[in-house]
């Protein structure tokens, strides 16, 4: 399998890229930084306690 | 602008969602009142209840149940059997469908960034066989559920008093997961450009986001069960959920399933591709499946790399909670499971090594590097049998007599975990090697420092190397046991140098690269059977580990706070255990062929009667690939 033009998407269109209502990667990385937050407040962040290790 | 208002409403719902969870989430868990029931919510009124003296607080508080053997109900097979194929078969299908969203969302944003739509139509085929499998999980999980309040009712009525409202938590998420997987999987070719691809890719993450809280909330079960917290020593229950949960094992499990799973995932859809693969008639189809085996096998190795480390640390805090614990997994009774633990690991990374110096034959800069995989083989061959010299042995007094003592004179000193700590990570090391002369087979460096660059990657591979060998040896023989844990630390830093200092430099060294050409299909059969040896070996793995992680507790459901007093409140013999672990193995593949045959399936059409003389016949059902 070579890489060909036929497999190039639009998905990176030069029309989109230079859109101004190009939200999208905005959106992705802003939840991306939201799920990031949830699981240090659900794994890492203590609660007001003290796991005890032995 | 009508486009551009109905995603905005879509981005303020989903945002309003994720609030909403985690409101509830918060809401549930750290109240300590009314949604969360039991003995806590009596504690914490009774604290903020001037009426009431301490010693009322501690009437209110219900321990652990104490079930007699006629508590357990009899059903004619053994109560532990059925739950233990049951509650496998729920983990290998929740291993993996939890874990092919992940790498699907990074295919995609791959795709997304480089423009090139067949990542886009891998991470598609990948969810569809995801898709499938959710549905056998959610099977499972509910066959589950059933059989262990049918079999283990006190069990599970404590368990319930103690997670109170986290359980109905689970059931909102689960519902949850389903909605927003099969509006990812339905809807992408809905959503496959402009700001609607990156709305299809916020929603992966959400997939991922759900099912990895889904993961770590289940966790929480097994992991209160071998340590509990946040109850007393008779199980009352006197802390809050964060505390219930936040046990010590928590995280240590909770990283372990989340790497294997990602490892689990690979290989299960790299079996899936060999499939098709071998089964393609044409050239195009094969070079496509070929490129899918070979992106599932470099996820499976790649995740692999880092899960024995993420298994020290689950290992060392099991220590530090109960050595007792920690030796009759390490060195009583279930100790000679590790072995079998070692057989599987040299199959998975044997199999994952062979598969890749197969494949480099796609290449012809291949040529290069050829030579030194005989060196690589030779290395993980000798690490391979170091690892599996048992500690001791199983001999007749005859045969002790014969040896002059329980362990071998020579041998003997590989059985110990010194020999085996630099027999692992050698192997990693050799592995991580194979990985690298793969992904620079097809390239020519162009950059001026490409000798300096080399140098410096060979000098950090001999230093790694020397340093593992002398940690092993010296710390581990001529020094004390606080010395030789402590070594184990320096021997994954030099791995784990060796991989990320590997990944960087080739990263700066190969920047504009010259590209040789690459022939993907044209590699041999032999390699997509290894693709199929790495699945089997993996779900060997987890059936295995997962048997010796639930077994720590020995006679307990509820370690020291919960006693097991059913029929079945022993550990097994090692030869019962392999049968069950092979039992639930065989399984697993006869579901996943399954799985296989209905995404097949999908894809085949009847032709009308009418047409089937005038087509050729590799194109009629199931001629074409």
């Amino acid at each position: 399998m070579m890489d060909t033009e036929e497999h190039k998407t639009p998905t990176q269109n030069p029309e989109y890229r230079d859109s101004e209502k190009r939200w999208g990667p905005k959106l992705f990385w802003v939840m991306l930084l939201v799920i990031l937050v949830f699981f240090w407040w659900l794994l890492i962040y203590s609660h007001g306690i003290e796991t005890k290790h032995g | 602008m009508k486009e551009s208002r109905y995603y905005s409403r879509l981005i303020w719902s989903m945002l309003l969602l994720i609030t909403a969870a985690g409101f509830f989430w918060s809401g549930t868990i750290s109240i300590t009142g009314e949604w969360f029931s039991g003995a806590v919510a009596s504690v914490e009124k009774v604290s903020t209840d001037t009426v009431v003296t301490e010693e009322d607080a501690e009437l209110k508080l219900v321990p652990a149940p104490r079930p007699t053997r006629a508590d357990y109900p009899d059903i004619g097979v053994s109560s532990r059997s059925i739950v233990w194929v049951v509650a496998q078969m729920h983990l290998f299908f929740g291993a993996l469908v939890l874990a092919v969203p992940l790498f699907v969302l990074v295919i995609e944003l791959l795709g997304v960034y480089t423009g090139d739509s067949r990542y886009d139509d891998m991470a598609h085929e990948f969810m569809k066989i995801s898709i499938t499998a959710y549905s056998i999980t959610a099977l499972f999980g509910g066959t589950l559920a059933l059989a262990l309040f049918l079999l283990y009712p006190d069990l599970m009525t404590y368990l319930m008093r103690v997670f109170g409202a986290q359980m109905m938590v689970y059931a909102i998420l689960f519902f949850l997961e389903s909605m927003v997987l099969y509006i990812y999987y339905y809807g992408w070719d809905a959503l496959r450009y402009g700001n609607a691809k990156w709305v299809h890719l916020s929603l992966g993450l959400l997939l991922n986001a759900v099912g990895a809280t889904l993961m770590v909330t289940a966790n929480s079960w097994a992991t209160f069960m071998m340590a509990p917290s946040g109850v007393n020593e008779v199980g009352a229950v006197i802390g809050n959920i964060w505390e219930v949960m936040k046990g010590p094992l928590w995280n240590p499990i909770n990283l372990h399933r989340f790497i294997a799973n990602i490892a689990f995932g690979g290989a299960v859809v790299g079996a899936y591709a060999a499939y098709k693969c071998l089964a393609a008639r044409t050239a195009e189809a094969r070079a496509h499946y070929d490129w899918m085996g070979y992106t599932s096998n470099f996820i499976a190795i790649l995740a692999f790399l880092p899960l024995p480390f993420a298994g020290y640390w689950l290992m060392a805090e099991i220590y530090a909670y109960s050595q007792q614990m920690g030796i009759t997994a390490m060195g009583g009774i279930l100790a000679w499971l590790f072995i079998i633990q070692a057989v599987l690991i040299g199959t998975i990374l044997l199999a994952g090594n062979y598969y890749l110096w197969s494949g480099m034959s796609r290449t012809e800069g291949s040529k290069r590097y050829q030579g030194f995989i005989k060196y690589i083989a030779m290395v993980l061959v000798i690490c391979f049998l170091i690892w599996v010299t048992p500690n001791t042995l199983i001999l007749t007094s005859g045969e002790i007599a014969a040896l002059g003592g329980s362990k071998h004179p020579l041998l003997g000193a590989l059985g110990i975990m010194p020999a085996k700590n630099i027999a692992v990570n050698l192997m990693l090391i050799f592995t991580f090697m194979s990985f690298q002369i793969y992904r620079r087979s097809d390239k020519v460096a162009t950059v001026s420092w490409e000798k300096a660059g080399n140098a410096l990657m060979v000098a950090i591979y001999v230093v790694a190397i020397v340093n593992i060998i002398f940690a092993g040896v010296y710390y581990g023989y001529f020094t004390n046991t606080v010395y030789k844990v402590g070594s184990s630390v320096m021997q994954v830093v030099s791995t784990l140098t060796v991989i990320i200092s590997g990944v960087v430099l080739d990263a700066f060294l190969y920047r504009g690269a010259k590209t040789l050409p690459s022939h993907w299909g044209q590699v041999s059969n032999r390699a997509q059977y290894a693709l199929f040896a790495l699945p089997i070996a993996f779900t060997w793995l987890m059936a295995l580990m997962g048997y010796v992680r639930s077994s720590v507790r020995t006679h307990w459901h509820v370690y020291t706070v919960m006693k097991d007093t059913s029929p079945d409140n022993f550990i097994p013999t090692i030869g019962y255990a392999g049968n069950m672990m092979t039992i639930v193995t065989v399984m697993f593949v006869l579901f996943v062929l399954f799985i296989f045959w209905i995404a097949n399936l999908s894809g085949s059409k009847q032709l009308p009667p009418y047409a089937i003389n005038k087509v050729p016949a590799t194109e009629r059902v199931g001629g074409a690939a």
